[in-house]
């Protein structure tokens, strides 16, 4: 087994909150005897183990220590526990551009940022033209830094970076600025990286970035590292986190707790709701394309009428993607107590949290009785990488000519 | 399309598959670190080189006179030191009695010239870490070659002054050139670069904890200042009442480099200016500039963890 190109093990930084200044200064004069500061956790306990040529993504709320985890890397940063060890030359693109100086040129500019990469300026003569030529920024090259746009500032920093060749590639925020051609330019060129073998630790907000780069990803929160898998895996429980806390903010409580509504005296009732795979078992959790079934039971006071069931998935951001009724499809559903089941042979869902909603309604489906939410959320995973609502079946024929 | 490098790999800062730690024995790490400090002046000498143009450059930008600037401001000081000291105040050697009044002159701008260098490098690199603060935080490079490169830049400025001088005062036929005591500038730049580095690694670390190192220093260097021959001259004979303090003169660093500078310009140097030889002297200054460094080093390298948190 090859050694891992990045690990961490028990991972930990943490800065100093002083009170005062004079407390730092009593700490100092005594020779760190007197402490006069509490420490601040920003990350604690990671441990961590990419093999070479893999790709992490760190996901997770502003503030949780994704940057700090990227600057311990990067070696900018002394941990305050733990280890960590990376083999091979590292480079970052830490905050893009952040460390140009502004009255110097792009040219001017592209030496200093090669000798701070360690490289010598015969190497960085070597590696001008080629910089210069990815940056796209033509006769703005000799001009100073501070007539730059951000999109220019960093396609300058991603070129010089992407010039370096290195064993390992740490990159923080990177596709949020620039325009669509050169953004898709940088993913083309670390997709390139990654080929190459490059080791690569990704920390973005784009969970779309992240599905698409990395095989692995580690969710980090309040300094500590919440979840570490298959990228797949990890940025949908953050995906369907994120959209919870959202809406606990925004609708202050909201669904999954049975029968809402009021229901009249009398009226026709959902006893219960169940999701199942397709072998009958309760289920939470599903592929995506997995067969599942629905089942419903009821009590109805008034046996004599009809009535129409309703089936629906609505994705936690109130998107209703689907919904069905016995009605629309010409069931007769009629009784005192019931059972009916209804059976999905492939769910196309593609990855997120769904509530499954019952209705119940007259038998022309006009009038609606009740709405009742299955207390167990729905949660679908997908292993593709593609993005929306559901998976069309589909298949590609392309035809081409020339070269 | 970057073409793959042909040339040898980067060289990166963590090449090595070394384990950090965060808990590695504080002694051991400390003098490691401190260790590494020359080494790494050497090595990234290209990064202090080009940061120490950089300085340059920023600092005549924007002025009509520019380059010119460097000559023409010693050449005022020294119009300024000869005509009040030399002539109104009449401050003289004993020694040169034979009317050459420009030796007060030459003496006192060499004083000021050569130490107006270390202590503009001094407190200008005493804020060499904290005023670059987002380069640390974002790149792994040594920090130690920022205080150096403002040094350099410094001391460069230092010499156009001097070799300004130097010209003009010999084809004025004021001053006559140097003699073969010259050959010693290359050296004695050397060692006090590398003293006031010693002592801006000490001052640059601790005022990126507390800030309140710069005010201190600005006190410092100006006691220090009066405590160091600039605009006195250390002999009994020209100022009686020094005498109690002439012995303490040994341990002041900057005697020494003020001696040497003088000493290597002066070609008529008046005797009773120099408690030491240029020899003597240039030895006292070697063994300061490594007690400075050494101290320096090893003081920045209980800090240097810390720095990129601080600034």
């Amino acid at each position: 087994m090859r050694e891992p190109a990045l690990e961490t093990q028990q991972l930990g930084k943490s800065y100093r909150r002083y009170r005062s200044s004079a407390h730092k200064a009593l700490e100092l004069a005594s020779l760190g005897w007197i402490r006069g500061h509490e420490p601040f956790w920003a990350l604690r306990d990671v441990t961590l183990s990419l093999a070479p040529g893999a790709a992490l993504g760190l996901i997770g709320r502003n503030g949780a220590g994704k940057s700090t985890l990227l600057r311990l890397l990067a070696g900018t940063s002394a941990p305050s526990a733990g280890r960590l060890r990376v083999r091979g030359p590292v480079a970052s693109l830490l905050e893009l551009g952040a460390g140009f100086h502004l009255d110097l040129t792009g040219r001017e500019n592209i030496f200093l940022a090669g000798l701070l990469l360690g490289l010598s300026p015969r190497e960085m003569r070597e590696k001008e033209s080629s910089i210069a030529e990815f940056s796209e920024l033509g006769e703005f090259l000799d001009q100073p830094v501070r007539t730059y746009s951000s999109g220019m500032g960093m396609r300058l920093g991603f070129a010089i970076a992407a010039s370096v060749e290195p064993k390992v590639l740490l990159i923080d925020e990177v596709f949020a600025v620039g325009d669509q051609a050169f953004q898709k330019k940088c993913v083309d060129r670390v997709l390139e990286f990654r080929k190459r073998g490059t080791t690569l630790v990704l920390c973005s907000h784009s969970l779309y970035d992240v599905r698409q780069i990395c095989d692995q990803a580690a969710w980090i929160d309040a300094g500590r590292v919440r979840a570490l898998g298959p990228a797949v895996d990890v940025t949908n429980d953050y995906a369907s986190f994120a959209r919870e806390s959202e809406r606990a903010l925004g609708a202050g409580g909201g669904m999954g707790d049975g029968a809402k509504g009021n229901r009249a005296p009398g009226a026709p009732q959902v006893l219960g709701a169940t999701v199942q795979d397709s072998a009958g078992q309760p289920v939470q959790e599903i592929e995506s394309g997995a067969g599942i079934q629905v089942e419903v039971r009821w009590r109805d006071p008034a046996p004599q009428r009809g009535l129409a069931i309703g089936v629906g998935f609505m994705r936690q951001d109130r998107t209703l993607v689907s919904a069905m009724g016995t009605h629309l499809d010409g069931v007769a559903v009629s009784g005192a107590n019931g059972r009916a089941l209804l059976e999905l042979p492939k769910l196309c869902l593609l990855a997120g949290t769904f509530d499954v909603l019952i209705w119940l309604f007259d038998e022309n489906g006009v009038h609606r009785y009740e709405e009742f939410v299955v207390p167990e959320r729905l949660v679908v995973r997908a292993r593709t990488k593609e993005v929306g609502l559901v998976r069309l079946d589909h298949r590609w024929r392309v035809e081409a000519e020339g070269s | 399309m970057v073409p793959p490098s042909s040339s040898t790999p980067p060289v990166a800062h963590r090449a090595s598959a070394e384990w950090t730690e965060a808990d590695a024995p504080i002694l051991t790490r400390t003098l490691g670190r401190a260790w590494a400090v020359p080494g790494n002046l050497v090595r990234h000498r290209a990064l202090w080189l080009a940061g120490a143009r950089r300085e340059l450059s920023a600092r005549l930008s924007g002025t009509v006179l520019g380059k010119l600037w460097p000559v023409l401001q010693p050449l005022a000081l020294f119009a300024v030191y000869y005509t009040l000291f030399a002539r109104v105040f009449g401050m003289g050697f004993p020694s040169q009695a034979d009317g050459s009044d420009a030796a007060t002159g030459v003496y006192l701008f060499l004083g000021v010239v050569t130490w107006s260098a270390f202590a503009e490098s001094l407190t200008r690199g005493t804020l060499a870490f904290t005023e670059r603060g987002e380069l640390l935080k974002r790149a792994a490079f040594p920090a130690e070659v920022l205080p150096l490169q403002t040094i350099i830049a410094q001391q460069i400025l230092m010499l156009v002054g001097l070799a300004a001088f130097v010209a003009v005062s010999s084809l004025a036929g004021i001053w006559p050139l140097p003699g073969a005591a010259v050959i010693c500038v290359p050296l004695i730049f050397v060692l006090q670069a590398l003293f006031t580095l010693g002592l801006c690694l000490v001052f640059a670390t601790l005022h990126a904890l507390l800030r309140d190192t710069q005010h201190f220093v600005g006190v410092l260097a100006t006691l220090w200042m009066f405590a160091t021959p600039i605009f006195w001259i250390p002999s009994a004979a020209v100022l009686p009442g020094v005498e109690p303090f002439l012995p303490w003169l040994q341990w002041n660093p900057m005697h020494a480099f003020v001696s040497c500078w003088r000493q290597a310009l002066m070609s008529q140097a008046p005797s009773e200016a120099f408690s030491a030889g240029l020899l003597e002297s240039m030895l006292h200054a070697t063994v300061w500039a490594a007690v400075s460094l050494c101290s320096g080093s090893f003081l920045f390298a209980c800090g240097a963890r810390r720095l990129p948190d601080e600034v």
